[in-house]
């Protein structure tokens, strides 16, 4: 699916897929929400899908932009564009920063590292309660208009002008993404996770790369909180906690690493999982425990490539009913 | 014709109180294939990373084509023209034997790697790049083939082709037929011998027979320092070689 399709094709299937969730869905706030950590497991996706780092910090990047998007929208009232462009800014500065220190260590330290950032961030917004609420979290944060001068200004007050607009902002940052992991940073990515000291050896400064990553990743995620805050017109604490950045990497695995769509497919199995098993089952964290179990010891590609395999079996068998019949 | 383009002047490497090199001082000569033989244990690996970067060296000088290298770091090496491959093959298993080679390329520009907004495309000089070297390495047939999927001796000649991307001034190599069957060392032989005109290789090789057919001159080392250096007939003759191999006379 990703092997270099023109772009034109992840821009089709991704507004199809975008286009499709609310029609099939109970609610544009479910779809909403799916989109939405589409792109936080994108985030993820790249560090641990294609450089093979595992962030348990993610939910640092995703807070901050909840709070970043929070305390301008309250305070300042900027307009979406510069909204948007500040939680970038917000979660690839922070992501650097993480990623500066992390990257010193390797395996088990470096996954302990992320995690460290994540609760530090975690503790700072908790004691920063003039400023972010504290447990309380951040409350009244208003959706950020858009104006085009003279002509209109977009409210977003409807959850689906709200969907519409997440939609647009899902749609651009997954074929950006897409078009990151085929390009030629992409492909120095996957030959960091595959032989770290060989990417070294031929000339690649490995260290940078993954900085680079964590800032592309950080910067996603940070969209994803902004919109996750202006959604709920609330930046809950628990944005920033470690359940959060357990979610994000649960949708990564579920869905299939390397794989882009894997994450969006991760993201609605994850969350009409939840819709659906909630009402049912007060256990129903049970359930999707085993399928991540499930998913880990038989499907390592995740649920995309085993649906995949699954639809290429289908149409072998059926090229070869037909070959039979001929 | 004694130019040196390598000279490696009182290299010494400590790992805390062992000496795994001691007070190392040779050239190697542009134009020549410059052999390092010794026993196990002779220091010729740790020798051959001072000379990548891969381990910084604890002191000594390492004079590469005039500019003083020991300070650089690893990544930085190949683009001054060192080239180098693994004893223990280390590729990029699940990418494409093509991949493997577009990427060793890739590396010598270092703005390109960070192009994150178009997808990966090759310009025809690229193009003819890759196909020259996977000529040379005679992988042309299997260029889409994974790298994993190729055979050992396949393997081993990928690294070399990967070091050749980097169009190096000087490759090193660190035993280039380590674990090949016997039908393999040929290719390999062949490989070296067709290099020898466009750069200067110096080889790590346990391999003896490699050596004398191949090298130009032969450095024997033993116990963390250089025995004697010469071509492979005078090494061939030399009592103290003899003895480093055989171990100690009593």
């Amino acid at each position: 699916m990703s092997a270099n399709q023109p772009i034109y094709i992840h821009l089709l299937l991704t507004a199809v897929i975008a286009a499709v969730l609310p029609i099939v869905l109970p609610s544009y706030v479910l779809a909403t929400e799916i989109l939405i950590f589409a792109m936080a497991a994108i985030g993820c996706n790249l560090l641990l899908g294609y450089t093979g780092l595992l962030s348990f910090g993610q939910a640092l990047f995703f807070g901050a932009g909840a709070y970043a998007a929070g305390l301008l929208s309250i305070h300042y009232n900027l307009g979406l564009v510069p909204t948007i462009l500040a939680s970038i800014l917000t979660g690839a500065v922070l992501a650097v920063i993480v990623g500066f220190f992390a990257i010193r260590r390797k395996g088990i330290y470096f996954v302990m590292l992320t995690l460290a950032f994540a609760q530090l961030g975690y503790y700072v917004a908790f004691l920063a309660e003039p400023i972010t609420g504290g447990e309380d979290g951040l409350l009244d944060v208003v959706r950020p208009t858009f104006t085009i001068p003279f002509v209109t200004e977009f409210k977003f007050a409807t959850d689906t002008s709200f969907y519409i607009l997440t939609s647009i902002v899902f749609v651009l940052i997954f074929v950006a993404m897409q078009r990151l992991v085929d390009s030629p940073l992409g492909s120095v990515l996957k030959a960091i996770k595959q032989n770290e000291a060989r990417a070294e050896a031929i000339g690649y400064q490995v260290k940078l790369y993954k900085i680079a990553v964590f800032a592309f990743s950080g910067a996603v995620t940070a969209v994803a909180g902004t919109f996750y805050a202006t959604m709920l017109r609330f930046a809950p604490l628990s944005n920033i906690d470690i359940e959060t950045s357990e979610v994000i990497l649960f949708m990564c695995v579920l869905g299939g690493l390397g794989s882009l769509y894997g994450s969006v497919f991760g993201a609605i199995i994850f969350l009409v999982a939840t819709d659906i098993l909630a009402d049912l089952w007060p256990r129903w964290m049970l359930l999707l425990g085993l399928l991540l179990i499930i998913v880990m010891l038989y499907l390592p590609g995740g649920l995309s490539e085993a649906t995949q395999k699954a639809i290429s079996k289908l149409r072998g068998s059926d090229i070869k009913k037909e070959g039979s019949h001929a | 014709m004694h130019s040196p383009l390598l000279e490696i002047k009182n290299l010494t490497k400590r790992y805390g109180d062992f000496y795994a090199n001691t007070d190392i001082s040779f050239d190697v000569d542009a134009g020549t294939i410059h052999g390092v033989i010794g026993p196990n244990g002779a220091g010729k690996t740790t020798l051959f990373n001072c000379l990548a970067g891969t381990v910084p060296a604890s002191s000594g000088n390492i004079i590469f084509d005039g500019k003083a290298i020991e300070g650089m770091g690893q990544y930085e090496r190949p683009r001054l023209g060192i080239g180098r491959s693994f004893q223990v093959t280390s590729l990029f298993s699940d990418l494409s034997v093509e991949e493997n080679l577009r990427l060793a390329g890739q590396a010598l520009d270092t703005k390109k790697g960070f192009v994150f907004w178009h997808a990966v495309h090759n310009s025809p000089d690229e193009t003819a790049q890759i196909d020259q070297v996977l000529e040379r390495i005679t992988l042309t047939a299997e260029k889409e083939l994974l790298a994993s999927a190729l055979s050992h001796g396949q393997q081993r000649l990928l690294e070399v082709g990967m070091a050749l991307m980097a169009k190096p001034k000087i490759l090193l190599l660190d035993e280039p037929t380590s674990g090949m069957g016997i039908d393999d060392v040929p290719a390999m032989t062949n490989l070296l011998g067709a290099l020898r005109k466009e750069c200067t290789i110096l080889l790590i090789e346990h391999n003896v027979g490699l050596v004398t057919k191949v090298c130009d001159t032969v450095t024997v080392m033993h116990g963390g320092k250089v025995l004697t250096s010469g071509t492979p007939a005078e090494i061939s003759e030399n009592e103290e070689v003899k003895t480093a191999y055989l171990g100690e006379e009593i």
